[in-house]
């Protein structure tokens, strides 16, 4: 499993100024995968990219590359690239030239940088628009050239902080969809900063879910969606309704006062839990003794689904189903023991 | 549109102050009075290529042009250390500007003080040290100085602006494709600041090609430059037609000069200079 890993990131420790923007984390990157920071912002995803990049030093533990240090490492000397945020391309240099900017630099030979400049081009769909000037193109090819300048080094990491931020709906999904089929077809290690939930499911092989300077959660899409390993990553992967439980024993729980039956175990016995339910996951019956009952508040029809909110011991459940209901409507919420996922309450976060 | 009117005022002062006084100066210089009093002529501008002017023009334009690459010299890696130094840089700007805030020529009369020859301050201390004197007054090399001290401000500022104005992302931007500070400076500050040395290279240039004052004063007279010249048409010898000829000329050449210089920039960057 070692031999695997190309970035690895031991305790590192980050603050600016008296800010804590990274705890203590640790993360290995492995070789020709697609990982994907995700998070709020101020979450510490960038200030890890730009860690990998070269462009801050940890204030405590290290970064190593293929088992080397590279902490104090500048850029310039890292076999790393970056497509920024903001694109960040030369204004002073047609699409050519930014393109050929890396490879000028390492004094290549004209024919070949040529070669390879073309070869980036139809990679990202620009054929023909060599000598256009920077400022002639719309969002969309700003953020093609900066993938091109970025891949035609040949890199063996390929950073992405946020590029498709300010693309439109349509343009981001395209993009997302050729990112993936690039990764794939370069055979390089992807690492991307979003905070876009959605586009973190639809690439990567591996999602790290942060919050607060902290790795909440590390796993594939699947698994932070199905096995949230805690509220938090509950709530910004997709939407789920968060309930304080109490565990009474392993498989029985107690929400608002009822008992109901759920395949968690391993809690102590009275513990209080969050108990995490997605609102894809509730059904919407006749009410009936023995459930938890309740009155339609809202129902508003979302293309896929309708979206309704249902009021129940002074706690608003979201629901995704396929039926009209009307305001005012009585029904009863059931789950199926096995969509009832139990966390551990998070650590008290009393200091925001 | 219908604010249009509220450029009227501008519109007045830029015929009356600007606009007028150049027909005025065109009139001097292509008439001369005689018995049968006021024609059409062109001896004031033959006058002009007489090779004693156009030496002191030749000059004007050398000490012109070598205190304008000494003040770019000067200034540019100034203006990179105050940009780079984000809020103490701006406190440095104020100190180097403060000067600014006092007199043109009561700074230029202080130089006069400190470079005299006996009693300046300069060579006191020198003679104190037992060093060598220095006898510049009234030299070009005190002239220069003095353009040098008085215009440096107008090249910082500009270049310090246009480095200001690059994005930090462009900057890392170079590092992560694999340019050292050097090469990062060469191929990306450099171009990208190249409209604000522009314009620092005319702010300075034009007022050290017409400058008068700077060579009467540390130059005591003995320096005669194109500004001189004109200046003592109007002031001593009465000849407004003649002066008008030479501001003529020196008007078209700084015109032609500026020209080519933002064709070359314009080649290299495309960015918008002053005209």
């Amino acid at each position: 499993m070692e031999k695997n890993v190309i970035i690895r990131l031991e305790n590192v420790t980050k603050s600016f100024e008296d800010q804590v923007v990274l705890k203590n984390i640790t993360l290995d990157v492995e070789k020709n995968e697609f990982l994907t920071l995700l998070g709020p912002s101020g979450c510490g995803k960038t200030t890890t990219l730009r860690l990998i990049g070269g462009f801050e030093k940890p204030d405590e533990g290290i970064i190593l590359h293929q088992g080397k240090d590279i902490s104090n490492v500048p850029p310039y000397k890292r076999n790393i690239n970056t497509v920024f945020q903001k694109y960040a391309l030369f204004p002073h240099l047609n699409v050519y030239e930014n393109i050929a900017f890396g490879l000028n630099i390492k004094k290549m030979n004209k024919s070949l940088i040529k070669e390879k400049v073309e070869k980036a081009l139809k990679q990202v769909n620009l054929v023909g628009y060599e000598n256009r000037r920077i400022e002639q193109l719309s969002g969309g090819q700003q953020q093609r050239v900066a993938i091109a300048r970025a891949i035609v080094n040949e890199p063996e990491i390929l950073l992405l902080d946020e590029p498709l931020g300010a693309l439109d709906l349509k343009l981001r999904q395209e993009m997302q969809y050729e990112l993936k089929t690039l990764q794939k077809e370069l055979g390089i290690t992807f690492v991307y900063v979003t905070h876009d939930q959605e586009e973190a499911l639809t690439m990567s092989d591996t999602v790290v879910v942060m919050n607060n300077g902290v790795i909440q959660q590390k796993g594939s899409p699947e698994d932070i969606y199905n096995e949230p390993v805690n509220a938090f990553v509950a709530d910004f992967i997709g939407e789920s309704n968060i309930i304080d439980g109490i565990m009474k024993q392993d498989g029985v729980l107690e929400i608002f006062g009822r008992i109901y039956e759920c395949v968690d175990k391993g809690f102590a016995i009275n513990e209080n839990v969050d108990v995490v339910v997605r609102p894809e996951d509730i059904k919407l019956l006749e009410p009936s003794e023995n459930k938890i009952n309740g009155q339609v508040t809202s129902c508003i029809f979302k293309g896929v689904h309708y979206e309704t909110c249902v009021m129940t011991d002074g706690f608003e459940w979201v629901i995704h189903n396929t039926k009209n209901f009307k305001p005012g409507e009585q029904v009863s919420i059931n789950v199926d023991p096995f969509d009832i996922h139990i966390m551990k309450k998070m650590a008290k976060e009393t200091e925001e | 549109m219908n604010r249009k009117w509220l450029a009227t005022p501008y519109l007045i002062w830029m015929v009356v102050f600007i606009v007028v006084p150049l027909v005025m100066i065109f009139y001097y210089a292509f008439t001369v009075k005689d018995a049968n009093g006021t024609r059409f002529a062109l001896d004031h501008l033959m006058k002009s290529f007489d090779s004693k002017y156009m030496v002191a023009l030749g000059k004007s334009f050398l000490y012109a042009f070598i205190a304008t690459v000494i003040c770019l010299i000067l200034a540019y890696p100034l203006a990179l250390i105050l940009v780079k130094r984000n809020k103490g840089g701006a406190a440095m700007l104020f100190i180097f500007i403060l000067p600014m805030w006092m007199n043109f020529l009561l700074r230029t009369y202080a130089w006069l003080s400190l470079l005299e020859t006996n009693n300046g301050l300069l060579n006191t201390v020198l003679r104190a040290l037992h060093l060598p004197v220095l006898d510049i007054i009234g030299t070009p090399k005190a002239i220069v100085l003095g353009m040098v001290y008085n215009f440096l401000p107008f090249m910082v500022l500009p270049i310090y602006n246009a480095l200001a104005k690059i994005d930090n992302s462009i900057m890392e931007a170079a590092y992560d494709l694999g340019a050292n500070d050097f090469k990062r400076l060469l191929k990306v500050t450099i171009p990208l600041s190249m409209p604000g040395v522009m314009s620092g290279i005319t702010m300075v240039f034009m007022p050290a090609v017409t400058s008068f004052v700077i060579p009467n004063l540390l130059g005591s007279g003995k320096v005669n430059l194109i500004g001189n010249i004109i200046e003592q048409q109007f002031l001593l010898t009465y000849d407004w037609g003649f002066g008008a000829a030479l501001s003529i000329i020196l008007m078209i050449i700084i015109l032609i000069s500026m020209a080519i210089m933002q064709r070359s920039d314009e080649d290299m960057e495309g960015g918008a200079g002053l005209w």
